[in-house]
């Protein structure tokens, strides 16, 4: 039996008289196609842009399913940060240069927005106090949009709000009461911890901030890394971070776990434990209550399995794959999940059951 | 592009990667002639068609320098994805930066034009009054959620079929047709242009109206607007 859209997915068949749009866009559309040819092969070193070359050595990375796509883009970009910065100040010396250098070709613009806004060196100006590092945003003498350099921390006021821009990027929104710091991408941290370098590494002491960019974050529960999205992460004072995605997806990973957190989706972290499960912010109570305590005790009895696949609905499935490593319920959260989206081609049951985070990733794309 | 099935775990450009790597021009250039529509698709994501043009051209060339860092020749689509999304991005955010540092300049304005990022309401969706342009429908086309629009842009723009899509993408084609069907329903949304069995609810309701009342005014069947 033909549909309306036999012919959205065979254009070699008669277009829809029920949908005579298809047709219309598509002809209308078809102005915009590709039609170019392939450039001259002979010197691409002159004609490619920097960006675009710094922009393709995936051999970092191990191309793992879907996950590469993204970590490409995080590995992509901490290397056009450092083809911005001068050989002398790059990354890795920025501790040992003085910050006057650093800040000349800096990608790191703040924008002071609203209250109190103070700068400073992280080093020289503990959170909280005063002293005589951080100093009133902008100093005399510089523009507001002067550049902030690696090592330097800021900290919004009660009333304060600023926008960190960062070339090529994206931007940074810092609420009230924060505390953030810019820390050297070619230093210890990130990719220690983590796949991907780090495409611009900051670390969240205190507050909140929202990012549209792809960011690295350090919180003091762990690694956010920002997979192209829109998210809000807080960090309250005793150091629990709350991160809740808008739009795309975030990585976040600690003590040893790694999670990803689509849109609509959030979660808890403290320092020293790993990040809990993914929830949809309108996930039921019982549901809640479930994963928390999968969370908690590692493990779902046969009880506890089927009031969690009850309680759950397809939308829940990003919850589900991250649970597919407890010992006694991963089986049939399995078979759960299969039968709504299959199991990629690039990995296995196995990878998925023993909770590998390539297999979660390629599979929570799908989901 | 000929349709082949999904092939899950063996990507059937793998041998012509393998040859590209060696220095091979010509399987490099039957790469380019698979691979550049969805590069363009990715790129028509973040900037206008004309900076999106630029950006094609831009990724293969730095494919072609860095094409031996590559693996896991499989995996080249979503090399190339990656390249494309992020250049098209750049581009965006500098032209988007240039203009808030140039404002009141029109000559700079006028420069950057052509890179501008689309952003794309439904409130600011075209008018009934008049018909949308290719790039207001190429900005709602950007709106859509990533997983929507690669496909749809890919079937309406760079004209593909949905098996040649699906291979390209290497998704499974049940996936892939759900996923056209539903951009297809979001982007008639954000178009204001009436779902098929919107339109035929209207037509039957007009010729119910018609028949009870026939000297009564009948409305159109449905917001539909014929392009040219």
């Amino acid at each position: 039996m033909k549909t309306p859209d036999d012919y959205l997915w065979d254009p070699a068949s008669a277009p829809s008289k029920e949908a005579p749009e298809v047709s219309e866009l598509e002809a209308q559309l078809a102005r915009a196609r590709w039609s170019g040819e392939l450039p001259s092969l002979d010197d691409p070193a002159g004609s490619v842009t920097p960006d675009a070359t710094a922009a393709s050595h995936p051999s970092r990375i191990p191309m793992v399913g879907p996950v590469a796509w993204a970590f490409l883009a995080a590995a992509a970009a901490v290397i056009t940060v450092t083809v911005w910065w001068p050989s002398s100040s790059g990354p890795g010396s920025g501790a040992e240069k003085p910050q006057q250098l650093a800040r000349l070709d800096s990608p790191y613009t703040l924008e002071h927005v609203a209250g109190q806004l103070l700068v400073g060196p992280r080093e020289a100006s503990p959170i909280g106090t005063a002293g005589n590092g951080p100093q009133p945003w902008p100093a005399p003498g510089k523009s507001a949009d002067a550049t902030l350099a690696v090592g330097e921390r800021i900290t919004t006021g009660p009333d304060g709000r600023a926008v960190l821009h960062i070339d090529g990027l994206g931007t940074l929104e810092l609420e009230a009461d924060t505390a953030l710091a810019i820390l050297d991408p070619g230093g210890d941290g990130a990719s220690a911890d983590f796949e991907a370098p780090a495409a611009s590494l900051l670390s969240l002491e205190r507050g909140a901030v929202a990012s549209p960019g792809a960011f690295q974050v350090f919180t003091p529960a762990g690694l956010s890394v920002d997979l192209g999205c829109i998210y809000r992460a807080e960090v309250t004072d005793a150091g629990t971070t709350r991160l809740a995605v808008t739009t795309g997806r975030v990585a976040f990973e600690g003590a040893g776990r790694r999670v990803f957190v689509p849109a609509g989706s959030a979660i808890e972290a403290e320092p020293g434990g790993a990040p809990s499960t993914p929830l949809r912010t309108d996930a039921s109570t019982k549901l809640r209550t479930l994963v928390a305590q999968a969370d908690r005790d590692g493990d779902l009895d046969a009880a506890a399995t089927t009031s969690l696949l009850r309680a759950a609905t397809p939308s829940d499935a990003i919850t589900l794959v991250h649970l597919l490593h407890l010992p006694s319920a991963g089986p049939e959260l399995f078979d759960y999940l299969r039968a709504i989206e299959p199991l990629p081609a690039d990995t296995t049951r196995e990878a998925a059951l023993a909770g590998d985070p390539a297999a979660i990733e390629s599979w929570s794309w799908r989901l | 592009m000929s349709e082949e099935a999904h092939t899950p775990g063996g990507a059937p450009w793998v041998a012509q990667v393998r040859a590209a790597q060696a220095g091979d021009r010509d399987a490099f250039r039957e790469l380019y002639t698979r691979f550049a529509p969805m590069v363009h698709a990715v790129a028509l994501g973040s900037v206008d068609s004309h900076a999106a043009d630029d950006v094609t051209q831009d990724v293969f060339l730095g494919a072609w320098r860095s094409l031996a860092d590559l693996r896991e020749p499989g995996r080249f689509g979503g090399w190339l994805a990656s390249m494309s999304k992020r250049r098209a991005l750049r581009v965006a955010t500098h032209s988007t930066r240039q203009r808030e540092r140039t404002s009141g300049s029109a000559s700079e304005v006028e420069a950057t034009a052509g890179a501008a990022p689309l952003v794309a309401t439904p409130t600011s969706a075209p008018t009934d009054t008049d018909s949308p342009t290719t790039e207001e429908i190429l900005a709602q086309l950007a709106a859509l959620p990533d997983a929507l629009r690669l496909p749809l842009t890919l079937r309406l723009v760079e004209g593909l079929s949905g098996p040649e899509i699906a291979t390209l993408l290497d998704r499974p084609p049940g996936s892939v047709r759900v996923n056209l069907h539903r951009g297809m329903q979001q982007l008639r949304e954000r178009l204001g242009v009436a779902t098929p069995a919107g339109r035929a609810a209207s037509t039957r309701a007009s010729a119910r109206a018609n028949s009870t009342t026939p000297t009564g005014v009948t409305e159109p069947p449905g917001p539909h607007r014929s392009q040219p």
